[in-house]
């Protein structure tokens, strides 16, 4: 089960995933980030501190998306992953590929560098 | 203590395998980072059985085993269904994925990372896939 709660803030949308995404719940985050594809918010920030779990399916859901936001000029950073959830990017390597940061002021750097 | 698990071919049961797999390694030394990628492998295994191999028929159902020692976990996820040889998976490059936009694709290359050794068994009673970690 996931909830996922979007603020619009400006330039950037600030998303919270809350819960497990797996192959039954990966639909909603799919559904919430092709929201905010050719929006015009520069920035789409996913705090991810009370994400719990995450399968394949959510990781493909964030990877779907990656070339997307970068051919819209929107910059897409995740932020606050516990150690476990931020291992399984890593076992990937996606934390190569994707902008995966600590805080919320370091995702908003992302809004103000560009 | 309770050594299996069988639950209907839905997604939304795979919450419940998560839960088994986590009672089941709570007797182990494992960090929680290394409890999740078990647990994780075994809900990838069991994601795809239900997608592709049953198809998600909730009438259908699957088994997961668990065999704990103090230097190795097994699993077994059993179904009856058309089954796939994880083994003949052959592994995406990560760049294709993304540029492709496809949402899936790397759940089997998680569990060939995070797993000593995968078996797949045909059987006319069920496939088993045997996962095993030595610790």
């Amino acid at each position: 089960m996931v909830k996922i709660e979007i603020q619009i803030e400006d330039k950037a949308a600030w998303i919270t995933v809350e819960g497990d995404i797996d192959a039954s719940s990966s639909i909603q985050l799919d559904d919430c980030l092709s929201k905010q594809v050719k929006t015009s918010q520069s920035l789409i920030a996913i705090d991810c501190s009370e994400l719990h779990y995450i399968s394949s399916a959510g990781l493909g859901v964030f990877m779907s998306y990656i070339e997307e936001f970068k051919a819209n000029n929107q910059q897409f950073v995740l932020w606050g992953l516990s150690e476990k959830v931020k291992n399984v990017f890593d076992m990937l390597g996606l934390n190569q590929l994707m902008n995966i940061v600590s805080t919320k002021q370091e995702a908003l750097k992302f809004l103000n560098e560009k | 203590m309770k050594n299996s698990i069988q639950i209907n071919c839905a997604r939304e049961n795979l919450a419940k395998v998560r839960q088994f797999v986590t009672e089941s390694l709570k007797s182990t030394s494992l960090s929680e980072i290394e409890v999740n990628t078990l647990v994780l492998a075994v809900d990838e295994v069991c994601a795809n059985v239900i997608i592709h191999s049953a198809d998600c028929d909730s009438k259908k159902s699957l088994k997961v085993y668990t065999d704990i020692k103090s230097n190795q976990a097994i699993f077994e996820v059993i179904d009856k269904g058309i089954g796939y040889d994880l083994r003949s998976h052959k592994m995406p490059q990560l760049s294709d994925i993304i540029k492709s936009k496809r949402k899936g694709g790397v759940g089997l290359m998680l569990v060939q990372k995070i797993m000593d050794k995968i078996d797949f068994i045909p059987n006319t009673k069920g496939n088993i896939i045997r996962l095993i970690k030595q610790f």
